[in-house]
């Protein structure tokens, strides 16, 4: 019964246009939706503690049974409640957020993001997993271009399908290989089989399972569809962002790490992670718009998911995973309230306006101090689990990292508010789910220890590198202090983003443009060809209608040449049959 | 019971009544009679579903191996149900399009209409050649006389040339297995393949193939398709992309895959080869186009790649997926096309520079857009996704390198999408200030188009349990 967790997300998506906007108010039935999925993903959560149920039916049979199966364990059955529990805190900003935008077309396309979300966490095939897995991206590829008019979103939603395209045909190649070696979708028994399983097949579908991976959680190469994405609504971006669509890519690792391990990835994704937190934590430090700098805080909390991952600590991974999705939709809540109430969301123009409503600026310090895993917040926790693995090298590393996520999310923070100033109208719709993020995001690291209890793979340390990071931590945030509340340093900082805007952004995007073009170009050459080709044989038909055009004079309606032309006939047909007779 | 005669018969009579209503004194509309032929025939063939078809056979001489003789076979159903719903989905664009011959156009339309069911279910391979050849001459009559006023002759005569081409190579395999077999009976020859020495079983397969390949059509015998689409009213592309085309995949199933499978074994790789060639070619050569009717003409002819692909993997599961995904696409192609032409309706023009920003005029018009191309681009929950998926894995099962097509469905997405924005979103053009948004009819028709989509797509085993791979 556990698909009763997605079900009422999918009546949703239907009731909202059959019943329509006029009788029943299209929020209410969403959010009545998320409600009840929240309730029954935690019944089922208590229920099936610590055990695991799966529950399997059977899609269709074509020599081989195409399996459907959804399974009820810790891990699955948490990240629904997580799920369920964060699309519900959207729903309830969407309502104010939203008021004026098109209300059924937004409540269907919200309502098949989560419910095909859902269904992702649960499935325990791989079959289910890619169904709900491309129904994520159209469904992402529709609310992001939801402003169509506005030429941006159109091509920020085109550009975010086509970027996790490559990954979802990578995906679909990975499980035709499995499940041709295998002869079943189901991820249990695959990675059962994996010791039966011949190396090059492991290798080629583990690579092709993190190239899915990648591209789905914009992780380098792919990273540049997330920022565009921002032209999305703002409660969209704060689900796409937190609990739905880039967490599935993290997810798809957690879920096959046997398989990863198995064909000797781990390297890879540790160096990835690194690689794209990095140029991240620059990137984000070199935008001016607030939801750009938040879309790169994205990409490198993902990115230490994939670091966690790599160095075989999945159960770290989740919880960061889980807790991330608390802040970050929090911080995209708050910068949507800017976008309303003030107009603007570049920082430097924030810094203007003098902000300094208390309501906004306390969860926005506890917000961008979870990005920097300051203590005593929950992404502290967090930040112990994921780095409890680490070797030297990469814990210094990781200290770099720490370092400049402090200074840029606190440079965003310093900019935007100021000590006395502008207050700001609150409202509940938009403040509640604000407040009730803030608070467990504030007070939730107690449950790092119900955490590594629960979930498989989940270690988490303490030492002097969580020192030695954290103080790195602190100076980022002294840094960013020093030079952009107090304005110290300015042209120090002008000149480093100088730097790292020609690195980074305008390099690697024209290299990504030029690879577009080519396949254009390519396009536009077959197509040429392709139309002459055509021509050439056009010939065939212009013959044909010279011929008739000529031939026509024969039928001239005169009857005695008819009758000629017949007696021929039947005179050479006679003589044809003689001849073969004889 | 239904005999199956009475679907052939059924249409075939509208034919003749509309005939015979158009020299009557007192007349009443040509489109009544059509529409009660297709609605008659539709109904038939889904009370047969449910309580099953009986057989037709009558003797010219008396010996089963002339009978004509009307039978399934184990692949008919789904192509049969192409055959019958398509043409009558069709119907609604012919009834806004056609004006002029009106009475000539629906005789043409119900002949084609009869000799489709005819081919998919007639086991006598006379019987199986008259009506194809009938389909293809109307089908040329309607491209030539109703198409649009530049193009419709020339295309309409590349069209009948290429075809006309195949079905002598059609033929000429018919009667090669006639010589060799002593029957014109496909159960008969199908017993009695094994007498047919080894080499003029590959002339036959020769033939086959050249028939298929003009047919599907695969490079380097499709550039008819784009012409006679463009050339062809709405309701004629819909015929054409959703059942003609499936000829070609039914005719290799039936004679390559099923009745000499051992010597389409022993040329399986250049097959396939030739498949991958056909799938990244049509998408490059779609990507550059401007027409939204040619971009979807391209993009079918992308799709009967895939198919091929399927075929020529000689296992169940990409037979199957291959079937699965000819019914598929034939519902997805039909409604693209039918959206296609209310495009050029609302609009007067189908050229992708030229539109622009519809989405705030037409609204369910761009719903029934969107869904479209999601469903072609193979999402799951809707049809094509299963097709596509039971073609790789029969196709990576009999030759891995084959996967490559999935950089096909990539290259779609990216022009499918293109087109979306190019006809949808972004501001509106100042041109298309006036456009309308469909009508209650075009709704219902392209919902119509969408629930066999759906439910295909959810419900699988509608397609799956349908057939087996035996003649």
């Amino acid at each position: 019964m556990l698909y009763l967790i997605i079900l009422p997300m999918i009546v949703s998506m239907l009731l909202v246009p059959l019943i329509g906007e006029r009788l029943i108010k299209s929020f209410k039935i969403a959010l009545t939706g998320a409600l009840v999925s929240l309730f029954l993903s935690t019944y089922y959560l208590f229920k099936y503690f610590g055990n695991q149920v799966t529950e399997s039916y059977n899609w269709f049979g074509v020599s081989n049974f195409f399996n459907l199966s959804i399974s009820g364990d810790n891990l699955t059955l948490l990240m629904a409640v997580m799920v369920s529990f964060i699309s519900l805190m959207v729903l309830i900003f969407s309502v104010f957020y939203m008021k004026k935008e098109p209300q059924e077309r937004y409540y269907v396309e919200m309502s098949l993001f989560i419910a095909s979300m859902l269904g992702l966490v649960l499935s325990s095939s791989l079959l289910l997993f890619y169904i709900f897995w491309e129904l994520v991206g159209v469904s992402s590829y529709l609310l992001i271009g939801f402003w169509y008019k506005k030429e941006s979103a159109s091509a920020a939603g085109k550009k975010a399908l086509i970027m996790t395209r490559i990954g979802d045909m990578s995906f679909l190649a990975a499980i035709v290989l499995l499940f041709t070696s295998t002869g079943t979708f189901s991820i249990p028994s695959i990675l059962q089989e994996l010791p039966a399983l011949p190396n090059i097949t492991i290798l080629l579908s583990g690579a092709l399972i993190l190239i899915a991976a990648l591209s789905k959680s914009a992780q380098f190469p792919f990273y540049t569809w997330l920022p565009d994405a921002m032209e999305g609504p703002t409660p969209v971006s704060a689900l796409l962002h937190s609990a739905t669509m880039v967490a599935a890519g993290a997810y798809l690792l957690v879920v096959m790490y046997p398989l990863l391990f198995a064909a000797g990835l781990n390297t890879v994704i540790v160096s990835i992670g690194f690689i794209t937190a990095v140029l991240s934590a620059l990137l984000a430090l070199n935008h001016r718009h607030t939801k750009r700098i938040l879309a790169y805080s994205t990409i490198e909390s993902l990115a230490f998911m994939f670091i966690a991952i790599g160095t075989i600590n999945t159960g770290g991974a989740v919880f960061y995973l889980m807790v991330h999705a608390v802040f970050k939709s929090m911080l995209f809540f708050i910068s949507g309230i800017f976008a309303v109430l003030i107009g603007v969301q570049d920082v430097y123009k924030l810094k203007l306006k003098r902000l300094s409503s208390t309501w906004l600026k306390l969860p926005a310090l506890i917000g961008f101090a979870s990005i920097s895993g300051l203590p005593p917040f929950m992404s502290f926790f967090a930040h112990t689990a994921i780095s409890a693995n680490f070797t030297t090298i990469e814990g210094l590393v990781f200290t770099v990292i720490s370092f400049l996520t402090a200074l840029f999310s606190f440079r965003a923070f310093f900019l935007i508010f100021n000590r006395k100033g502008v207050k700001l109208d609150r409202k509940v719709s938009t403040a509640m789910p604000i407040y009730i993020l803030s608070i467990i995001s504030t007070i939730g690291g107690a449950t790092l220890f119900f955490f590594s209890k629960v979930l498989a793979g989940f270690m988490y340390k303490i030492d002097i590198f969580t020192v030695i990071t954290t103080a790195a931590a602190f100076l980022g945030v002294y840094v960013a202090f020093e030079v952009f509340y107090k304005d110290k340093l300015s042209t120090a900082s002008a000149s480093f983003k100088d730097v790292a805007n020609k690195l980074m952004r305008v390099a690697y995007d024209k290299i990504l443009f030029s690879i577009g073009m080519s396949f254009v170009s390519a396009g536009d050459a077959v197509g040429k060809f392709d139309n002459a080709l055509s021509k050439f044989y056009d010939r065939s038909a212009d013959s044909a209608l010279f011929l008739s055009s000529k031939s026509r004079r024969i039928e001239n309606g005169n009857v005695e040449t008819y009758i000629i032309a017949i007696l021929i006939g039947i005179i050479a047909s006679l003589v044809v049959a003689s001849v073969f007779v004889w | 019971m239904v005999n199956l005669l009475s679907l052939v018969l059924v249409p075939a009579l509208g034919a003749v009544a509309v005939a015979i209503n158009s020299i009557l004194p007192r007349r009443i509309k040509p489109e009544y009679i059509a529409a009660s032929a297709f609605l008659i025939t539709s109904a038939l063939f889904f009370i047969g579903v449910i309580v099953g078809f009986s057989g037709f056979s009558i003797g010219i001489i008396n010996s089963i191996d002339f009978a004509f003789t009307l039978q399934l076979n184990g692949i008919s159903l789904p192509f049969l149900l192409l055959a019958v719903t398509l043409p009558a989905l069709g119907l609604w664009s012919a009834v806004k399009e056609i004006n002029s011959g009106k009475a000539l156009f629906y005789i043409f339309y119900l002949l084609s209409y009869a000799s489709l069911i005819g081919v998919f279910i007639s086991s006598n391979l006379i019987a199986f050649f008259i009506f194809w050849e009938i389909v293809l001459i109307s089908f040329f009559f309607i491209i030539t006389f109703w198409g649009e006023e530049e193009t419709r002759r020339k295309a309409g005569m590349k069209f009948l040339i290429f075809t006309q081409f195949g079905s002598l190579t059609l033929l000429g395999a018919f009667i090669l297995l006639f010589i060799y077999t002593g029957s014109f009976s496909l159960g008969t020859i199908s017993s009695m393949i094994s007498l047919v020495p080894s080499y003029i079983s590959y002339v036959i397969f020769a033939f086959v193939l050249i028939t298929a390949v003009i047919k599907m059509p695969m490079f380097p015998m499709h550039s008819w398709l784009p012409d006679a689409h463009v050339s062809a009213p709405t309701a004629g592309s819909v015929l054409l992309a959703g059942v003609l085309l499936k000829l070609g995949g039914y005719v290799l199933i039936l004679f390559g895959s099923i009745l000499l499978s051992s010597v389409m074994r022993s040329i399986q790789i250049p097959l396939m080869l030739l498949g991958v060639f056909t799938v990244i070619y049509s998408t490059l050569a779609a990507s550059s186009q401007t027409d939204f009717k040619k971009m979807i003409a391209y993009s079918s002819i992308f799709y009967m790649g895939l198919v091929f692909i399927g075929i020529a993997s000689l296992n169940q599961i990409g037979e199957s997926g291959s079937i699965f995904l000819m019914v598929s696409h034939g519902f997805i192609v039909g409604m693209l096309f039918v959206l296609a032409g209310i495009l050029k309706e609302k609009t007067g023009t189908r050229d992708l520079n030229r539109l622009g920003g519809l989405m705030s005029k037409m609204p369910l018009y761009s719903v029934f857009l969107v869904l479209a191309v999601i469903a072609t681009l193979g999402v799951p929950g809707l049809s094509n996704f299963v097709g596509e998926l039971l073609v790789f894995i029969g196709a990576y099962a009999a030759y891995p390198i084959t996967l490559v097509a999935l950089a096909g469905v990539l290259i779609a997405t990216n022009y499918y999408l293109s087109a979306l924005k190019r006809i949808l979103y972004t501001s509106l053009k100042k041109t298309m200030s006036g456009v309308k948004d469909i009508s209650y009819a075009d709704a219902v028709q392209l919902s119509i188009f969408s629930i066999f989509i759906i439910i295909i797509g959810v419900v699988p085993i509608v397609i799956t349990n349908s057939f087996s791979l035996t003649i």
